[in-house]
């Protein structure tokens, strides 16, 4: 059925994204890129490629930031162009891409909301992918901090579209509450979750709300993109479970008292669900994670790969990444690409879409991975951190 | 009349009136300009003791001097080298937040720290150290854990690890900056310091001493003048005494020659009625 009517809808807008597939930077320009020696070369460089001249407006001393940012604005344009282009259900699905950006946004005006800083003052530091109309109009207002709580969430939140996510954050949040106001503290009901609660800890929370809902959205989409989809975005909760832990590992998130915590960001779905989780779950230590991952060969041989990053008696963890020992991201970044690559191979399905915003993310991170060596005049590091993509197969 | 000395140590608080009209003497000799001390075996043996008391310090403060330049000069390798720690240190730093920008999918994070600092987990401490008798300063780093409660949570999805390693690279640059500030103090303090002191070295060696020195000379001079003056006086005195008593015998002769008494007769010794002299004795009757 699809392979007749998936293009009648969908088809323009795959085309769309199959022809920005080959808009990506290929070793080539990778390796004019890594022999500038300042920003303005890079500039240079990168006016060649399909960036052009996006850097042009920019004034003269560049940026690091500057570069990064005008490379997502870009990206979120075409974004924009894409998404316009599309009907439902592709509509929805390019808003579930969008959704994890506008959890970003919305944490940080949170916080900076915290810190009593009004909201227009973060209005540089904006993710461009993740705007959406509510945000805008949250920012123009200049609103006090706690009371300001509840306005913010019954106004804004619970219509956007990261709504829902929120609430079940706040359902999760609430138990706690109740049992503090049992204790006898008092807490005015958002604004108080909001502010005690962890934020790095809310937006983890939140971004597995996500995970969960854009994979049940995939699975109702059924055929190809149910197959394609469901696999990434297994993957992806499974590489969150293995960042979480691993990056848990050194802090006291994995002490006794704080694993619950730990385990509320593991989402119910992948490949490591739900036996793998039980096992990872009661995990404190490197020996019990690799006990832990014992079935799953292939998670197994990441997590040796770069089982000494994460030593806690073996020397600082600064001396480890001054060596260059890779951390888990790294593998995961590597592995991802593979995976994202893979997905352009099959046609009529959603995820080349997913994919294609995804290795665009890695390529920005490339290219400011590049600029940030450029600046430290260190250029021999370049190569080994950066994930090529879409390398030419001989 | 001799120039008029330069005051020692001017007062700050000097009239605008530059008629300098020097008050009564003070008791203390060391006065400017025209006033000296009284030339007696007291002030000699004071300013005796004053030279002795100056070219002491001068001797201390020159041990001084020289042990404060031979700390200063270690000091300075000191300073070189870890200057050079700190830049190797903030290199170290910038890459290792390159790579935690890398870990944490791209975005910056240095705007997510900022927000999240709130109390500062290193703070500095000033505790005053002696160097050769000199007093300074040097900065202590305090460090509490406790307050690092950012650094736990921060990025646990995604690159936490990374971040607390790049904290922990820019916590030992903060080491080496913080050590770098006392040594910077501590060098600038003993410049001063050593600048003084010479100041003090070179005072004594070129002016008090010297004048001291004067003053004793010239009270030495003024004694032995004096001395000579007395004795002078004295060897004077007597021959004018003598002269008088001399004067006055010849008067006294001048008045017995003019009484007519024989004078050339020496006188006899002994004033003896003599036996040819006198009448006739009365005739032996028996």
């Amino acid at each position: 059925m699809e392979l007749s009517m998936f293009n009648v809808n969908h088809g323009f807008a795959e085309a769309v994204a199959r022809g920005l597939r080959s808009g990506f930077l290929g070793p080539e320009d990778y390796r004019r890129l890594g022999s500038s020696d300042t920003l303005e070369d890079m500039r240079s460089a990168l006016e060649e490629t399909d960036y052009g001249t996006f850097l042009q407006d920019e004034p003269s001393p560049l940026l690091v930031s500057t570069i990064s940012k005008k490379c997502y604005e870009k990206l979120a344009d075409e974004f924009r162009y894409l998404k316009a282009q599309t009907v439902e259900p592709l509509t929805t699905f390019m808003d579930f891409i969008a959704r994890e950006k506008m959890i970003d946004n919305v944490c940080m005006i949170i916080q900076g909301a915290l810190n009593n800083k009004a909201p227009v003052e973060l209005q540089e530091k904006v993710h461009p992918l993740g705007v959406f109309e509510g945000m805008k109009v949250i920012m123009s207002e200049s609103f006090d901090v706690q009371g300001g709580f509840d306005d913010v969430y019954r106004i804004f939140l619970v219509d956007t579209p990261i709504g829902p996510y929120f609430e079940e954050y706040l359902k999760e949040a609430d138990r706690e509450k109740d049992e503090m106001a049992r204790a006898g503290i008092e807490t005015s009901q958002v604004g108080g979750i909001l502010t005690k609660q962890d934020l790095e800890i809310m937006k983890a929370t939140l971004k597995k709300a996500w995970l969960e809902d854009f994979h049940g959205f995939c699975e109702s989409q059924g055929g190809t993109t149910a197959e394609v989809m469901g696999h990434m975005l297994k993957m992806e909760a499974d590489f969150r479970v293995l960042l979480v832990t691993l990056n848990a590992l050194n802090t006291d998130l994995s002490t006794e008292s704080k694993l619950q915590d730990r385990n509320a960001l593991y989402p119910s779905f992948g490949y490591l669900y739900p036996e793998g989780t039980k096992e990872l779950r009661k995990v404190w230590n490197e020996t019990t994670v690799r006990a832990a991952l014992e079935p799953y060969s292939k998670y197994l041989s990441l997590f040796d790969q770069v089982k000494q990053f994460y030593e806690s008696e073996t020397g600082s963890s600064a001396d480890m990444s001054a060596k260059g020992f890779q951390s888990i991201e790294d593998l995961i970044y590597a592995e991802n690409v593979h995976m994202y690559e893979m997905a352009f191979e099959q046609q009529y399905h959603f995820g080349v879409f997913y994919a294609w915003v995804k290795l665009r993310e890695q390529e920005i991170r490339n290219i400011r991975w590049i600029a940030n060596m450029v600046i430290l005049n260190t250029k021999d590091h370049i190569d080994d951190t950066i994930v090529p993509i879409f390398q030419p197969r001989l | 009349s001799r120039p008029p000395r330069f005051k020692f140590w001017p007062p700050l608080a000097l009239s605008s009136s530059p008629v300098a009209a020097p008050a009564a003497p003070p008791a203390d000799g060391m006065s400017s300009g025209g006033q000296k001390p009284a030339a007696n075996r007291m002030t000699l043996q004071s300013f005796k003791g004053k030279m002795g008391g100056a070219k002491k310090g001068h001797g201390l403060l020159k041990k001084k001097r020289d042990a404060l330049k031979a700390k200063f000069q270690a000091l300075l390798k000191d300073i070189v080298e870890t200057k050079l720690q700190v830049g190797s240190g903030l290199k170290d730093a910038s890459f290792s937040l390159a790579k935690a920008h890398w870990a944490n999918s791209g975005d910056d994070i240095t705007s997510t720290v900022v927000e999240r600092a709130k109390r500062p987990s290193v703070s500095c401490k000033l505790v005053a150290d002696n160097i050769a008798g000199v007093s300074i300063p040097v900065f202590k780093m305090v460090h509490d854990p406790t307050k690092d409660t950012i650094g736990q949570t921060m990025g646990v999805a995604h690159g936490g690890a990374v971040i607390n390693a790049c904290k922990d690279t820019y916590f030992k640059a903060v080491q080496s900056l913080i050590k770098l500030a006392s040594l910077q103090t501590a060098f600038k303090t003993l410049d001063e310091e050593i600048k003084m002191t010479s100041r003090r070295v070179n005072a004594l060696e070129y002016v008090l001493i010297p004048r001291i020195e004067e003053i004793v000379a010239y009270i030495t001079q003024e004694m032995d003048e004096q001395a000579r003056e007395e004795f002078f006086r004295v060897k004077k005195v007597v021959e004018k005494k003598k002269a008088k008593i001399q004067k006055e015998r010849d008067a006294e002769e001048a008045m017995k020659k003019a009484a007519g008494v024989a004078v050339g007769q020496p006188v006899a010794a002994i004033d003896a009625p003599s036996m040819l002299g006198q009448g006739k004795d009365k005739d032996l009757i028996f």
